[in-house]
């Protein structure tokens, strides 16, 4: 079976193959193709070979696509010479001093709008103009003003000054503004480079440099045809035009747009090596001839399941896809298969095999000849390649299919559709679902799963004493609608995509709007957003919904959420790679549960995602980009210490290119926008044309198909872990082979199966999570339990949790009494004593500012600022988010940090304090002040026996306190009480 | 919950609180089984043990290497010019490699000891320590600004927010002490990098460093609120203790109960011993001049060698101690040789007399010496007496623990700016400290973002530099 992705490059070869060689030639070729045959296949209208004139230096310009017609002979200004040119087009170059030129007659032939320019050229003159003045003409038809129907093509900068070194193409069809293409930067390093511009009778402009597309342009189809001549070298009416210095040859003008893989051609053509041996001339069978080798020269490191480098020589598709610096073969072209090249020992630091016998010429001659033969690979000869059999048979990339409820021997355990599940793989491990949980136990457990708050002593005795059979489902009800569960579910969904309010390193800058995005998510969860819309917003919420534009732009604003390396300022082009590459890395694993940042370098060594499906991914998002509205640019002015950023459409989209190993100086052929191929199948590609601003919209509408295997499951999992407090598939950012497998697939799959049907309803999925038997179960187990399922993976209690950071925080303040619900608006920034503030390093020094204090001081820890560069101790010793990368788990610890925090911490005693204080109003006697304080600290009322022993200890406490003549030793003794149970193991428990 | 479906034992030791605790991890390792995706430790064959003890004496801002332990006299015959243009372009913050120019070094240097390693006077006493070094010259990366600098040399890559080389070592080996962490920091200002650098990553929070505080609070929290007296805090403790038993008697199965016993006991354990620690009143008067005790100038850093020196005998295993941080700290980019000068002065004698100290004590062997910053400085001058960022050569050294002493490695070229002979990557000296410490820097790996994660990178050529090992 083939990858579709690998199809599509093979294709192209093989056409050329078929359009090159008449039937009559489709032998055995010895020879290598000739550069001026493969120029005039393609028909062009004139073709300079530039030769010299016989009696002097001087270089003519004959036409030699009309050798007997001299009607488009060009004419050459004294001071341009001739050179000898590459080995590939051989012959002669022109050579210019920056004096001379060449002028083509203003011919009607020349009068095209549809069109091929195509040249050789070499140069090291500095190549640092945007366009006139100063930068250097190589071919222009140029005539004065925006839109006056002309084009240039020059070596010049996209930043005046800076000697980039790029091709610059200009178009001014009249009518229409100038348009621009420009290539990679470099092409100004005296190597020879092959440049081709096309012009499509549809206006669309494509400029390749060295056989690959590195930019396009659609203009508006408006004449290009101008009365000037055709001038090389120099430009001598335009004002500003000026001269280049350098060789130029092998001009080609065609009056059509040639096809992207004719271009490839002329120039795998043109720079053939004259150092590889010639291709045998035979007709070659793989298994007979060329297995052989592979086996005994190259299985070693890239076979029977060896991938060294990436590559693998099992199969011919893997051959195709190559490895970390590219495929290994380009059937039809031997002569640029790096294969070839590499065994051939064209670059002496890259020589295979790296040790043992090199491969001799005959051996070279048959893979040379196997290759241009189209590299048959017949099926029985491939070798199982474990990649592909791993991603065929991987349960996540199967499609969601709806499985049948199992049928289980205890029907009447079940409350919910989720129950049976369980119950069946209980039975399958032997084990047996425990009796349901304590009543109060229960409601502190759902209170904190889905508010992340203590349930309040009203809310406990009224539960208590409700003993209508759908009370339960009452409080579920209630919670679901409250805005606390959007702070709960909000904050999972904040550690998720890495939400910080600051860019981290060491200028750490503050993002000050970034508040809306969290206001944004909390929102959302409050009010029932189906999810398919909440991830459609955040990916492209602004193309979809344009008349929303306002609401939307705090959604996309997730993609500018990630670390700002500001030292990257100096290098923008690696700076908005390194932002891309956190787009695409937290779009994958949070949505698509993949780990596709492992493809930025190489091929997936385990997933089917290739280099070109991240590059893809990042040509998505490279149509937007990351702007600070404070300051109206995209770069860190010196001394800004805010930012207030948006995401937006750029002017012109980044050109994305494939790069080894994901090195920004080692491009390797432009990519298209598409999706993840092995997953989207036909969708991969994104049709052309197609606007720039809906590169996001078809990746959201994507992500949420109903064919997308992932998205829904991976919610789905995660949603689980909210509720359980374990996975079903325990590495929730990775679904991929290397991540760990479901414990229970098919509730899995029937979770998401339900979840979209039902509209992608999320509270609909809690209430049959939380009302199923299984998560009312009681939390104790059995030792029988413990020694047949350590980990608890079947689910035979509930799992026992400690509260993460924020619930501790929130628990506190709950508990004293002062916490402060205010929801919404910019954080708050809480008091910190200065060996609190000792670690916090501010690049001005003004920790003042890095950490302004609010007056609000008691909200939800949600709220508290969060500033990549600095460790907030409260939070910091109870496992928060590690919020460089998505964070799909956290961990939870239990370290003498945390209990130091909890004794010593100024707030924590203050908050013991508060709550002694609240204790003491509320209640009259010692009975009602444990009892309430019980309810408080553990949502349950005290035993008999631990009523007895506080009333011990408050009345020891108490007469220690009037002994050391405390003001008001009652309060003391009570905030030592209070202080004992926030210090206890079950405080910081749900069970 | 830990998510992960295996436990190795350590991991289930360590999650029931005993982790800090007397047992002899080393005879865990090669025991444990790595699982498919599971966090593991050192597996299979594991180089000897040398060190059983890190301090790393870590020097933030950048020392200039022709200041310290590079001589360059080219510096003084081509005063003042630029770079020859074979010399190619190097990528600076503040300078132009190709106009700057060059700044030769107002320092002497002398051959020191029996090996006559070449130490600059800014250092007056280390000389007579000079045989106990391991100088490396050619230390380079191309990371020329402080954060991912020292991020690079803290964690193996420029990123923020990975584990730190002491949070990894802690995460191989544990704590050898009953009553203190395993990884302790102290610091005399904040680092550029933030806290961060030094931190614990995506490893587990036990792996996190402890920063000790040389007035207040030893630690954060360590000292009890002035509302609550010492028997009030007792009474807590011991009533929060009643509850927990009452609480484990009723549900025996839950583990993490036991755990948080154990965490608070380990906490007021700490209450007394870290400020024991810490308590350098009793040492001999002479110890503490040997330290530079005695004078303003290297009071505070002699305090935390000293203090490195005393945490290394009750069993910590990872001290790293920071020299200028806050300030400009040997950031230089004015004024390099009076300030480092002035550095020198501050941390001389404190270096020197705590190798001397470990070596009377017999711990030299066992306790491997790292000196270093995040990077060099340029050989080529910023405005008139400064020097820039340059991390294309710079020198580290390394003593006891199984260090070769008296040993140069590698050189950088003529003018002291690029790595030449033997270039050390960082990720060399990671591998090469993690090897003297008994953990293969290939295998002591953890499991996170679809990577088993190493601290010498996966992609890694790391290797261990044997050469200058003894």
């Amino acid at each position: 079976m083939k990858l579709i992705h690998t199809a599509l490059m093979a294709t192209p070869w093989l056409l050329w193959l078929l359009c090159f060689k008449s039937p009559s030639q489709l032998t055995p070729v010895a020879e290598e193709p000739d550069y001026s045959a493969v120029v005039t296949v393609d028909r062009p209208v004139a073709f300079y070979q530039f030769e010299q004139h016989d009696q002097s230096e001087l270089c003519l310009a004959r036409n030699s696509a009309a050798p007997k017609n001299s009607d488009l002979d060009g004419v050459c200004s004294p001071g341009v010479v001739t050179v000898k040119g590459l080995s590939g087009p051989g012959g002669e170059m022109a050579r210019f001093n920056g004096s001379g030129l060449i002028e083509l007659p203003p011919a009607n032939a020349f009068h095209l709008d549809e069109l091929t320019v195509e040249f050789w050229f070499r140069s090291e003159q500095e190549f640092d103009q945007k366009f006139w003045p100063g930068s250097a003409t190589l071919v222009s038809k140029a005539t004065a003003g925006p839109g006056s129907g002309d084009w240039v093509i020059l070596g010049g900068s996209l930043t005046t000054g800076s000697n980039e070194g790029r091709i610059l193409v200009g178009v001014g069809p009249k009518g229409d503004q100038d348009r621009v293409l420009a290539s990679g930067t470099g092409l100004n390093d005296g190597q020879f480079h092959h440049v081709v511009w096309t012009r499509s009778g549809t206006g669309l402009n494509t400029l390749y440099v060295d056989g690959q597309a590195c930019a396009t342009e659609q203009d508006s189809k408006g004449s290009i045809i101008n009365a000037r001549p055709i001038q090389i070298g120099g430009e001598k009416f335009e004002p500003g035009g000026s001269q280049f210095r350098g060789d130029l040859g092998e001009l080609a003008i065609y009056p059509h747009a040639l096809t992207a893989d004719r271009v490839q051609s002329h120039f795998l053509i043109g720079s053939v090596d004259p150092r590889l041996p010639p291709a045998s001339n035979v007709q070659v069978d793989f298994s007979r001839d060329i297995q052989p080798i592979f086996q005994e020269h190259c299985s070693r490191c890239h076979g029977n399941g060896k991938e060294k480098g990436g590559l693998s020589l099992s199969t011919r598709s893997r051959a195709l896809d190559g490895g970390d610096t590219g495929p290994a073969m380009i059937p039809g072209l031997s002569s640029r298969s790096q294969l070839v090249s590499l065994v051939a020992a064209i670059d002496e630091d890259r020589i295979m095999p790296p040790d043992g016998e090199k491969l001799e010429d005959s051996q070279i001659g048959l893979i040379r000849a196997w290759i241009d033969q189209g590299a048959n690979w017949p099926a029985e000869a491939e070798e199982i390649d474990p990649k592909t059999v791993r991603a065929l048979e991987h349960w996540s990339f199967k499609p969601i299919r709806r499985p049948e409820i199992p049928q289980t021997l205890q029907p009447d355990w079940n409350q919910t559709p989720v129950d049976p599940f369980i119950f069946a793989k209980l039975a399958a491990n032997d084990l047996k679902p425990s009796p349901p949980a304590n009543k109060l136990a229960l409601l502190r457990r759902l209170t904190f799963d889905l508010t992340g708050l203590p349930p309040q002593p009203e809310e406990i005795l009224e539960f208590a004493n409700d003993n209508r059979p759908d009370a339960f489902s009452r409080v579920v009800d209630r919670l679901l609608a409250s805005t606390a569960l959007g702070e709960r579910l909000g904050r999972y969904w904040l550690d998720v995509v890495r939400y910080a309010d600051s860019g981290g390193y060491e200028t750490d800058i503050y993002y000050e709007q970034a508040w809306r995005y969290r206001d944004y998510v909390i929102r959302s969860f409050n009010e029932g957003k189906p999810f398919d819309r909440f991830l459609m917003e955040q990916v492209a919420g602004d193309e979809l919904w344009p008349a929303e534009a306002n609401a939307m732009q705090d959604a996309v604003a997730v993609w500018t959420l990630g670390e700002w390396q500001n030292a990257l300022d100096a290098f923008p082009e690696e700076l908005e790679y390194t932002r891309r590459t956190d787009q695409v890395i937290t779009y994958s694993e949070s949505m698509l549960g993949l780990t596709a940042g492992c493809a930025n370098c190489h091929n997936h060594k385990f997933d089917p995602i290739s280099q070109r499906d991240y590059f893809g991914l990042e040509a998505i998002f490279a149509a937007s980009e990351t702007w600070d509205r404070s300051t109206n640019q995209k770069a860190w002015l010196k001394g800004q210490r805010t930012a207030y950023r948006i995401f937006r459409h750029s002017e012109i989209p980044t050109p994305i290119h494939l790069l080894t190993r994901g090195e920004i100086k080692k491009p390797r052929g432009l990519v298209s926008p598409a999706l993840p191929a092995f997953l989207a199948g036909e969708e991969a590609g994104f049709s052309a044309p197609m606007a720039n601003s809906q590169r996001r919209a078809m990746l959201a509408n994507w992500t949420v198909s109903p064919r997308n295997p992932m998205t829904a499951r991976v919610i789905a999992n995660r949603l689980w872990q909210w509720h359980f407090g374990q996975a079903i598939a325990s590495t929730p950012n990775d679904l991929g082979t290397q991540g760990q497998p479901p414990t229970h697939p098919e509730l899995l799959d029937w979770l998401a199966s339900e979840l979209m049907e039902s509209g992608w309803n999320l509270k609909h999925l809690q209430r049959l999570m939380v009302l199923s038997a299984t998560y009312q179960q009681s939390a104790e187990r059995t030792p029988e339990a413990i020694s047949r399922d350590p980990q608890n993976q079947f689910l035979s209690s509930f799992p026992r949790k400690r509260l993460q950071a924020e619930a501790v925080w929130d628990q506190l303040h709950a508990a004293a009494g002062v916490l402060d619900r205010k929801s919404s608006g910019p954080p708050f920034v809480p008091k910190l004593t200065p060996e609190e503030l000792q670690g916090m390093y501010d690049l001005e020094d003004r920790k003042d500012k890095k950490w302004p204090v609010t007056p609000e001081q008691n909200r939800r820890a949600i709220y508290i600022l969060n500033r990549r560069s600095f460790r907030f101790p409260f939070l910091e010793a109870f496992d928060p988010a590690n919020n460089s990368t998505s964070c799909p788990v956290r961990q939870s610890t239990t370290v003498p940090a945390q209990a130091l925090t909890l004794l010593n911490n100024d707030k924590v005693v203050e908050l013991a304090r508060a709550m002694a204080e609240r204790l003491s109003r509320a209640t009259r006697t010692h009975r009602e002040r444990i009892q309430l304080a019980w309810l408080l600290a553990y949502s349950r009322v005290p035993s008999e026996q631990e009523i007895q022993l506080t009333q011990d200890f408050l009345n020891q406490a108490l007469a220690a306190q009037t002994n050391k003549g405390t003001p008001d030793p009652h309060l003391a003794a009570l905030t030592e009480l209070c202080l004992a149970l926030m210090n206890s193991a079950e405080f910081l428990q749900t069970n | 919950m830990n998510l992960n479906t295996c436990y190795s034992r350590r991991e289930l030791l360590r999650r029931s609180g005993m982790g800090i605790g007397a047992l002899a991890f080393l005879d865990l390792l090669g025991k444990e089984v790595q699982g498919k995706g599971q966090q593991g430790l050192a597996q299979g064959p594991n180089p000897p043990t040398r060190a059983r003890a890190v301090i790393s004496l870590f020097m933030h801002g950048g020392p200039s290497q022709v200041d310290t332990f590079d001589p360059k006299p080219s510096l003084k015959q081509f005063e003042g010019q630029t770079l020859p243009a074979s010399f190619g372009n190097l990528n600076l913050e503040f300078t132009n490699s190709s106009s700057a120019k060059l700044l030769p070094s107002r320092r002497t240097f002398q051959k020191c000891g029996d090996s006559g390693i070449e130490i600059s006077d800014i250092f007056q006493h280390l000389p007579t320590v000079a045989d106990e070094l391991a100088v490396i010259r050619s230390c380079h990366h191309t990371e020329f600004n402080h954060s991912p600098a020292l991020y690079l040399a803290h964690s193996g890559t420029r990123l923020m927010g990975r584990p730190s080389l002491g949070s990894w070592m802690n995460y191989g080996l544990g704590s050898e002490s009953e009553n203190l962490p395993g990884y302790v920091v102290m610091r005399d200002g904040p680092l550029k990098g933030g806290p961060v650098t030094y931190g614990n990553g995506f490893l587990p929070a036990v792996h996190q460093p402890t920063e000790l505080r040389l007035d207040g609070s030893p630690i954060l929290y360590l000292n009890r609120p002035a509302e609550i007296d010492k028997e009030s805090q007792r009474r807590v403790l011991q009533f929060s203790d009643q509850l927990n038993r009452q609480n484990l008697s009723s549900h025996p199965d839950d583990a993490s109960i036991s755990a948080r016993i154990s965490a608070y006991e380990l906490a007021f354990r700490m209450q007394a011993t870290a400020p024991e620690a810490l308590d350098i009143r009793n040492e001999p008067e002479y110890i503490k001049r040997q330290y530079g005790l005695d004078q303003d100038v290297t009071r505070p850093f002699g305090t935390q060698c000293l203090n490195a020196r005393r945490l290394v005998e009750r069993g910590v295993r990872f001290v790293q101690l920071y020299h200028g941080g806050g300030g400009d700290g040997w950031d230089t980019h004015g004024s390099n040789d009076s300030k480092h000068q002035r550095n020198g002065l501050q941390v001389d004698k404190p270096i020197t007399g705590l190798i001397a100290d470990l070596k009377a004590r017999g711990l030299l062997d066992s306790t491997l010496v790292i000196w270093g910053g995040e990077f060099g400085r340029t050989p080529t001058s910023e405005g008139s007496d400064g020097r820039d960022h340059s991390p294309y050569g710079y020198t580290v050294w390394m003593a006891g623990g199984g260090m070769k002493g008296g040993t140069i490695y590698g050189s950088t070229d003529e003018f002291g700016f690029r790595a030449q002979e033997n270039p050390v990557q960082v990720r060399d000296l990671h591998a090469t400290i993690l090897y003297l410490l008994g953990l293969n820097h290939e295998r002591l790996t953890y499991y996170f973002q679809g990577l088993q994660q190493r601290l010498t990178q996966v992609d890694g050529d790391s290797r261990v530099i044997h050469e200058i090992l003894a």
